[in-house]
């Protein structure tokens, strides 16, 4: 199947025609642009793995229902992080105190260790400081991790994550702050700069 | 700049989130403040590390999955109609309580001015529209366009965005 990779509110606009006249099929362009923003949201937001990809298909579904009631006044990435944003707090509500089986799985990715220059003990390093920090992440707030991934992974803007959230521009500059803050003194006591330069 | 740079300052900086001359300072101070560079550096390090993707675990038949699912989910109609119909009740609410509480002496004064206005402005055109032939049939023709114009326009803007184009088939086919 042909998959094309939206980047311009034009084509966006053509795809969800197309799917409001009863082209569900190319509901498939949104899924396939929109899954890794989704799947951030869901993987910060929701500990447990076994739920994290049911959470993202039930996004996506209450894209396809609500796609008539997108009116362009958004980005349509700021429309879609919403509803995940949201899909995930229901979700936690509902299941309090929220799971935290599976919080970090190993990540190591084999291909890399044997293209890579850097030696696999420096590698082994690395993804473990990254293991660890993921760790600290996992135990921050609710909130604080959503942003942090919307700030640096998505590269949404504070106005857009403030839409997101539901929270002022200032209060998302303020939590991304404290959060980054508290993340760098962890790094900074339990790692020498030798190892982490 | 003698003091350490804030916490604050250095996000700032490693955002470029500043304006071009703190920035400056910024980086004046950086260049003599070895403190300052270790602290840049964890900071950089902790950008890096949360600017690292993650690995996506959703199962290869993830959208197939939700398109089958789509199958039976109907988009949701955004509910318009009730709006117009809502606004439509209250306007002839509004203006039915305006007439038998009012004067209708003003509405009258108002009733006569429009006519005023159309035989000042409307009767000269309806005049020329009549001149520009003596055949009748010529004079229905033009009648019936400006009829399926006029339906076209209003069936694009409250019907469908095929209406008008639809209509201008049917304008063809005439």
């Amino acid at each position: 199947m042909n998959m094309l990779v939206i980047d311009q509110s034009s084509t966006e606009k053509k795809i969800i025609k197309k799917i409001l006249k009863g082209d569900h099929e190319s509901f498939e362009v949104i899924i396939e642009s929109y899954k890794k923003l989704v799947y951030h949201i869901v993987f910060r937001m929701i500990y447990n793995d076994a739920d994290r990809e049911d959470i993202c298909q039930d996004v996506f579904i209450k894209v396809y229902q609500n796609l008539s009631t997108f009116q362009f006044r958004s980005k349509f990435s700021t429309w879609i992080s919403r509803i995940a944003y949201n899909t995930c707090l229901n979700h936690l509500a509902k299941r309090s105190p929220q799971l935290m089986d599976d919080i970090i799985k190993s990540e190591t990715n084999w291909d890399d260790l044997l293209k890579s220059d850097i030696s696999p003990l420096k590698i082994v390093e690395k993804r473990d400081l990254k293991y660890r920090l993921e760790k600290e992440i996992a135990k921050l707030p609710v909130r604080y991790r959503t942003l942090l991934s919307l700030y640096h992974l998505d590269g949404l803007t504070y106005q857009e994550i403030g839409d997101v959230m539901d929270l002022p521009e200032g209060t998302i500059k303020s939590y991304l702050f404290r959060a980054r803050k508290y993340l760098k003194s962890l790094l900074q006591e339990n790692y020498q700069l030798e190892e982490i330069s | 700049m003698n003091k350490h740079l804030s916490e604050q300052h250095i996000q700032e900086y490693l955002d470029n989130n500043i304006n071009h001359s703190k920035k400056q300072t910024i980086e004046e101070h950086l260049s003599e403040c070895s403190s300052c560079r270790d602290e840049i550096k964890h900071y950089k390090k902790l950008y890096a590390i949360l600017e690292t993707d993650i690995e996506q675990r959703l199962s290869t038949e993830f959208n197939v999955n939700v398109l089958n699912r789509l199958k039976n989910i109907p988009i949701k109609k955004p509910k318009t109609w009730i709006y117009y119909l809502l606004g439509l009740f209250g306007f002839f609410v509004i203006l039915g309580t305006s007439l038998y509480f009012s004067d209708l002496k003003p509405f009258v004064y108002v009733s006569e001015q429009f006519k005023i206005l159309i035989n000042a402005y409307i009767f000269p055109y309806v005049e020329l529209f009549q001149n520009l032939s003596s055949s009748k049939s010529l004079n229905y023709l033009f009648l019936s366009f400006i009829i399926i114009f006029i339906i076209g326009t209003i069936d694009r803007l409250f019907f469908s965005s095929e209406g008008f184009s639809k209509s201008n088939k049917i304008l063809l086919i005439i």
